[in-house]
């Protein structure tokens, strides 16, 4: 099982570069997801992947095998490679078992075998007997799950998949997100995913690798990029969180006007602008009544803007007193707490992340 | 961390995509059947015999003669193009927004009229209404006992009329479709906010079917631009040239080669210049809305104006296809084509006359094989063109888009020109074989097989083929596999219409064809030199009945109205 190596890979279309030196590994039978914002280029370095486009500049590489360079691109027939499309791309003049049996057939898999192991699949994806039928009569979760075995059955040497759940409704598209896992986890086939829904990427992959402007801005496994985004972007792309500009403060805390935040870093240079990021369900919040001091975090006094009613919780907008800054903070429904009430906010210091001020 | 010192690069074979020979053939082939010729056309209508000279372009420009053709020509366009749209755009709003009796008959009918060849129209209405022996000029003098013809079909307005009443379909598709888009929500948007009945026409439906209703007109003044028959029948008898006849007079002994090409010029120029205006016209405000989806179309009730309209429509369609196919019909069966049709008028002599001459069945036999070999090698090379534009598999794909398109504006007399100044000279000497009109018909269908295979292929979504490309197949193996089963039916309407087309096509042929190789449409014009109505009856309907049964086998097997899809056509 080989994995892909990506370096320097850029592709331009016109004078717009949709991938710039972008630089990826992908481990051996990992899933890495592309998340990124519409644009990123993150469909781009797929198909650059896939060998339906060629790069301009930089390399990739399946195992030892170079599959693409400016000198020369292998052909996509010729990678071993499956893909699933966000259309799904079912041909719909052939049944649903001559979709999945087709790449069989490039395998050199003998015609009794070819049918034992479509069946064999497609019980797999939980379409047994549904082989005969024609794509056109089947809902879009088991197009869907047609398009999984089509691209699994052929044992590729690397799996990618555009945006495959995009076309589906949410509560179908949650349900699938641990069907791919699941058959990542049964198959291990080393899997690029792309996406731009971050609890999609969450749930899926083993590391993901944020995209910006054709570049990686951050890997790592989702824990990592939600608790320790490397860049406001990320900080933002990741999750909802809090941004505040801040200078640092000296030692462990930093400012902003009045307000003075405890955090988790140390050795802050003086004066040094920063951009802390704070989860809002990581700040607890509470009736003024109960001023208290926590150990090492920030107890911070405002007055509730708003609250919003959100069912598995309530979303606040809390005025911090003497201060410019608003704070989202989300707390556990009922709601404590109403709109123009004072309330009590507390941040943990490990809670607020440093980042830097520029992006 | 060092990974696998020794690198594996892919062979060259390996990244060698096998179908670029095949694009670039294609696209090579292109390139030649349209520049090729335009090329010696420029060539030939600047050439003196010390080399660079405008001489011909003065002489033509400066002729009274010519210039009077000129002139005709501008004239029998844009009155042609006004009653095209006076009788199109009422009919298209009669059938797609209103109540009126028989709407698809009246459709069906109007197709019927689109697919007529226009000269086949004219002969009818020779036989209708010739000054002298017209049926309804005997019937208007046996009745009133007057002298004089009541209508002169020898004339301008005669020629006006012919030619409308075969090129207002244009303008009836475009707005028939474009109304047929509006949703009603638009106007009742209207509606909700205070406008009343006749402020939503003109407020809303009005300006978004304006583009429309132009852009019709414009297709329509193309054709009557480029139509060479209906004048051959009707102006040259009259005593007056439009550009086309007088291209063609060009041709006859001794032939005026330089002067042709220089008498082209403006023709082509007007028709490149109306084309650019249609696309403009189109192309400016963002018409998404007008395909906004799912909406509901009110039907307008007309009330006490239901019959008299219904009246209207069934005038016009009298004038292009119940009294023309009935004189034709007539004429087919009769001895004499202008007394009434009793036993001892009728005959099928006429019938075995016509086919039993050995030049009509040469012709026949010609045109059919024209037909077969035009539509195949047409439709294969439309539906290449269009998979390389789609796909953009070559540098350089928009230029063959636009090139595969832009013998629409080369009007059928321009391109016999054109082509025969290209292929009478070597290397390539195909004048007088079957061989050049091949090439005309193939450049003359080819802006209508390419829109046809467009639309097809914009179909198919790409990631279809790439699906079975990163499977394992090749190229060639996903078009054959996935691609053309999927672009069956459009390719199957691509070869119909490029057969009709071609079985029909007169202007181009008759500056093309030599004593061996006469198509039908020229074996029709010369039977008309002889008088033999008789026989020019029975090959209209023969060429009507050859088309009908093409339009309905391609309905059938492809289950749909196709002919709605099409909108900008070559002229016979």
């Amino acid at each position: 099982m080989p994995g892909i190596t990506i370096t320097g890979l850029t592709k331009r279309f016109g004078q717009v570069g949709a991938v710039v030196g972008l630089d990826l590994a992908v481990r051996p039978g990992e899933l890495v997801a592309l998340l990124g914002p519409s644009g990123c280029g993150k469909t781009t370095t797929l198909r650059l992947v896939a060998g339906f486009l060629a790069p301009e500049a930089g390399e990739i590489r399946v195992g030892d095998r170079v599959l693409s360079s400016p000198a020369l691109v292998v052909p996509p027939e010729r990678r071993r490679m499956a893909m699933i499309f966000q259309s799904y791309a079912l041909w719909p003049h052939m049944t649903v078992a001559q979709n999945v049996a087709y790449g069989l057939r490039f395998a050199g898999v003998g015609r009794a075998d070819r049918d034992r192991r479509v069946d064999e699949m497609l019980r797999a994806v939980q379409l047994g007997g549904y082989g005969a039928r024609y794509p056109g009569e089947l809902s879009g979760g088991q197009q869907q799950r047609v398009a999984v075995a089509r691209a699994l059955v052929v044992e590729p040497e690397i799996l990618l998949l555009d945006e495959p759940l995009s076309n589906l409704d949410a509560s179908l598209r949650e349900e699938m997100r641990f069907e791919i896992r699941r058959l990542h986890e049964r198959f291990a086939i080393t899997t690029l995913y792309v996406t731009h829904d971050q609890a999609e990427a969450m749930v899926i992959s083993d590391r993901v690798a944020v995209l910006r402007d054709g570049r990686v801005v951050q890997i790592g496994p989702p824990e990592e990029l939600f608790e320790h985004p490397r860049t406001r972007f990320v900080a933002e792309f990741v999750g909802k969180t809090n941004l505040i500009d801040a200078v640092a403060d000296g030692g462990r805390s930093v400012a902003r006007g009045n307000l003075r935040l405890r955090v988790a870093a140390d050795g802050l240079a003086p004066r040094a602008r920063v951009v802390v990021s704070i989860r809002p369900h990581q700040i607890a919040i509470g009736p003024s009544a109960a001023p208290r001091t926590d150990g090492d975090a920030n107890v911070l006094a405002g007055t509730v803007l708003r609250a919003s009613y959100l069912g598995e919780g309530v979303d606040y907008q809390v005025a911090l007193d003497g201060s410019d800054v608003v704070l989202r903070v989300t707390g556990p429904a009922p709601a404590r707490v109403r709109p123009g009430e004072p309330v009590t906010v507390t941040v943990p210091a490990t809670a607020c992340v440093l980042l830097p001020a520029a992006d | 961390m060092p990974e696998a010192v020794a690198v594996a690069r892919p062979r060259r074979w390996e990244g060698l995509d096998r179908a670029v020979p095949i694009w670039l053939l294609a696209a090579a082939a292109l390139l030649m059947l349209i520049l090729l010729p335009l090329g010696w056309l420029a060539y030939m209508s600047v050439r003196g015999d010390t080399g660079f000279t405008l001489a011909h372009y003065a002489r033509v420009l400066g002729d009274p003669t010519l210039q009077k053709a000129l002139w005709n020509t501008v004239v029998l366009a844009l009155w042609s193009g006004l009653v095209a749209l006076a009788i199109g755009a009422p009919l298209a709003w009669l059938t797609a927004r209103t109540d009126l009796p028989w709407r698809r008959s009246i459709q069906h009918l109007v197709m019927a009229s689109f697919v007529t060849p226009p000269f086949l129209g004219a002969f009818a209405w020779v036989m209708l209404a010739g000054p002298n022996a017209g049926y309804i000029n005997r019937l208007y003098r046996d009745w009133t006992g007057a002298a004089d013809p009541l209508i002169n079909i020898f004339s301008m307005p005669g020629l006006i009329f012919v030619v409308a009443i075969y090129t207002f379909p244009y303008v009836y598709i475009m707005i028939a479709n474009t109304l047929g888009l509006i949703a009603s929500d638009l106007e009742d948007a209207a509606s909700i906010l205070g406008a009343g009945r006749l402020q939503v026409a003109r407020t809303i439906t009005l300006p978004m079917v304006l583009p429309a209703i132009l852009s019709g007109f414009i297709l329509a003044v193309l054709q009557a631009l480029a139509l060479f028959g209906s004048p051959a029948i009707l102006a040259l008898p009259a005593g007056f040239h439009t550009v086309t006849t007088q291209l063609w007079s060009f041709f006859q002994y001794p032939p005026r080669v330089e002067m042709a090409a220089a008498f082209s010029m403006p023709l082509l120029l007007a028709t490149a210049l109306l084309l650019l205006a249609q696309k403009k016209l189109l192309g400016r405000r963002g018409y998404a809305a007008v395909g906004g989806k799912g909406g509901q179309r009110r039907v307008i009730r007309l009330g006490g104006w239901r019959y008299p309209a219904l009246g209207a429509c069934l005038a016009v369609l009298s004038a292009a296809v119940f009294l023309p196919y009935g004189i034709l019909l007539k004429a087919a069966f009769s001895r004499a084509w202008a007394q009434p049709l009793t036993t001892e008028n009728f005959t099928l002599d006429n019938w075995s006359f016509t086919f039993l001459s050995l030049t009509t069945q040469a012709a026949i036999v010609n045109t059919i094989e024209l037909g077969v070999l035009t539509a195949c090698v047409g439709a294969a090379l439309a539906t290449l063109l269009a998979y390389v534009t789609n796909r953009r598999i070559i540098v350089g794909h928009q230029v063959l888009a636009f090139l595969a398109v832009a013998p629409v504006v080369i009007p059928g007399v321009v391109l016999a020109v054109a082509l025969f100044v290209a292929y009478t000279r070597p290397p390539f000497l195909l004048y007088g074989t079957l061989w050049i009109l091949f090439l005309a018909y193939l450049t003359k269908e080819m802006p209508v097989g390419y829109s046809q295979s467009d639309a097809t292929l914009r179909g198919i979504h790409p990631e279809l083929e790439e699906a079975g490309r990163i499977l394992g197949a090749g190229r060639f193996r996903v078009l054959r596999e996935i691609t053309a089963p999927l672009a069956r039916s459009g390719i199957i309407a691509t070869w119909c219409f490029v057969f009709i087309g071609v079985i029909r096509e007169l202007s181009a042929s008759i500056i093309l064809f030599s004593p061996n190789t006469k198509v039908i449409s020229v074996v029709i014009f010369d039977l008309k030199e002889e008088g033999q109505f008789g026989a020019i009856a029975v090959l209209g309907v023969f060429m009507l009945v050859m088309t009908f049964v093409i339009v309905v086998v391609m309905q059938t097997l492809l289950g749909r109205d196709v002919m709605r899809g099409r909108q900008a056509g070559g002229a016979a």
